[in-house]
Formats: structure tokens, sequence, C-alpha cells
């Protein structure tokens, strides 16, 4: 019990995070507006929590100019990719265990 | 962490990955109306193709020739009418939703769904300048089911079971010449008319409530 515990990643412990790291793995860029309105969230409030993964090097921010335009765009790393499919697993063996608890 | 965490962080995975992978904004109700107009414009042809049977003297030429431009006409007025209504509906589903109409997913099951149904229409038409018109409807049938199931990767994965009708229907229509227009108003009316009140009843009065 207490090792499924202990891989429960604090990184996604926030909707948010959560949410963007699961938009990444299905998708291999996303750019900051789509992603924003998928999550339902404020320009702010996403800028932080992409900031956060980014400095766990869960993502890699890329900018760059379409015309005059700033375009922003996300992808995962292979450290993201790792780190969220362990969570996953964590989360479905706490599950499992639970169910044959009850 | 407790249970209904867990349950509730594993949902938000599944809704985002879902939500961000397919296009969402289908509506059953354009599926029922393009069955309809379907079933129309076979009723349409049906009369056009009786007219021509009494006409005397054209038997030097093969009798569809005179009514090739008035039957192209009507399934061009058919599939504009229905490619309007399914993106009117979209964009009108899409807007309650709050979802932008034009997304990547979007663009991705458009992209995928109308390559290959370009390809049949040209070769559609191939087929009528090279009067193999016998094998027309099952053409239309087996490249429009081959267009649904290659879309359905990109939204609603129950596509892809219209789609095999459509190819069962397009093979049968091959191995039996003169029935085409029956199996076609079956795959282009009746079928969608099926799958547009299957999705209002499984799909989107689930997700509404």
């Amino acid at each position: 019990m207490i090792e499924h515990l202990e891989s429960i990643n604090k990184a996604f412990e926030s909707k948010v995070r959560l949410g963007i790291m699961s938009v990444l793995m299905v998708n291999d860029e996303i750019d900051f507006n789509s992603l924003k309105e998928l999550l339902g969230v404020t320009d702010g409030n996403l800028a932080s929590h992409i900031r956060a993964l980014e400095s766990l090097e869960y993502v890699v921010v890329k900018k760059q100019f379409v015309g005059r335009k700033p375009k922003t765009t996300f992808t995962r790393t292979e450290k993201g990719e790792k780190a969220f499919q362990e969570h996953l697993q964590a989360l479905e063996s706490f599950l499992k265990n639970n169910m044959s608890m009850e | 962490m407790k249970n209904n965490e867990a349950v509730e962080a594993v949902k938000e995975i599944r809704g985002m990955m879902e939500k961000s992978s397919r296009f969402l904004s289908f509506s059953g109700t354009s599926a029922i109306l393009i069955g309809l107009y379907a079933l129309a414009g076979t009723f349409v042809a049906y009369g056009i193709l009786s007219s021509v049977k009494d006409i005397p003297g054209e038997f030097s030429r093969p009798v569809w020739v005179t009514i090739v431009p008035d039957i192209t006409l009507l399934a061009l007025i058919v599939f504009a009418l229905s490619l309007s209504t399914i993106l009117f509906f979209s964009a009108r589903k899409a807007r309650k939703m709050g979802h932008s109409f034009i997304s990547g997913p979007a663009y991705r099951t458009f992209l995928n769904f109308f390559l290959p149904l370009t390809v049949g229409g040209i070769f559609s038409v191939a087929l009528l300048m090279g009067e193999n018109i016998g094998i027309i409807a099952p053409a239309m049938l087996l490249f429009y089911g081959l267009s649904l199931i290659n879309a359905s990767k990109y939204t609603y994965g129950s596509i892809f079971w219209l789609g095999c009708c459509e190819l069962l229907l397009g093979l049968i229509c091959a191995f039996f010449p003169g029935k085409g227009l029956l199996l076609w108003s079956i795959g282009f009316g009746v079928l969608h008319i099926v799958y547009g009140i299957y999705f209002y009843f499984r799909v989107e009065r689930d997700s509404a409530a």
C-alpha cells in the first residue's frame, strides 16, 4: 500500500497539471490557446502550471512567430511521459487494492 | 489519497484525452436529416429513371445517357445539402458546448473523411465517363464506407460500425447489379436515419444528463 502512494506523483495533484499532461500524451503538440480552451483556465493560471511542469522537465515550451503573431506550443518530454505513465500505474494499482479490500 | 480522488483523477485524464484528440461536435439530428434527404433524392431519381423507360425510339443510344445530367445534378444537390446540414449542426453543437468549431481534431476528422471520399467521387466520374454505370452505386457505397472508417479514428468510434455497414451494402450492391438504387437508398438513407436515432438516444442524451 505504501509503495503505491509513493509513486503517486505530487506534480499531478493539481487538476490543471494532470489535464495538461493528459492532453500532451495524446497530442504530440498543442498551442497555448487550444490548451487554454480545453482546460477552461485563464492565461495566467495556465502559464504558471506550464512553468511548474517545464521546471520539472516534463514539457518543452516552444515559441515561434507565425507571421507577426507569437505562437507558443508545448510538447511532452520523455521524462514527462515516463512520469505520467508511472502516475497512471500508481493510480491503477491504488484503485485495484482498494477494490479488493472492500 | 482517497478512493474517489483517484477515480476523479482517472476520469479527468480520460476526459481530457478524449476531448483533445477527438472531434465531438457531431449531432445525431443532422444524420437523421441527411438520411431523409437521401431518401427524398432516391424517390426523385426513381421518378426520373421510370420516366425514360417509356421514351420511344431511343434504342440506338443507351437510355441512361439522356438522364445522366439530371441524376448528376440531383446527386450534387443532395450532397451539398447534406454537407451544409452537417456543418451547420456541428457548428451549433460546438457553440453550445463552448468549444471552438475549428480545432485540431475537427481538422483531422475532415481531412481523413474527405481524402478517400474525394478519390471516390473522382473515380465515380471516371466510371460515368467510361459508361460503367452498373458499378457506380457500389463504388460510392464502398468509398463512403472507407471514408467513415478512416474518419472514425478522430471522432466517435461508433462511426466505424456505420462505415462497416456501408461497406457490406457496397459489396452486396456489386454482386447484384440493377439493385443499385435500392441499396443506395438503404446505405445513404435508412442507415443514416438509424445511426442518427441511435446516436441521439445513446450518446447525446447520456452526455447531456
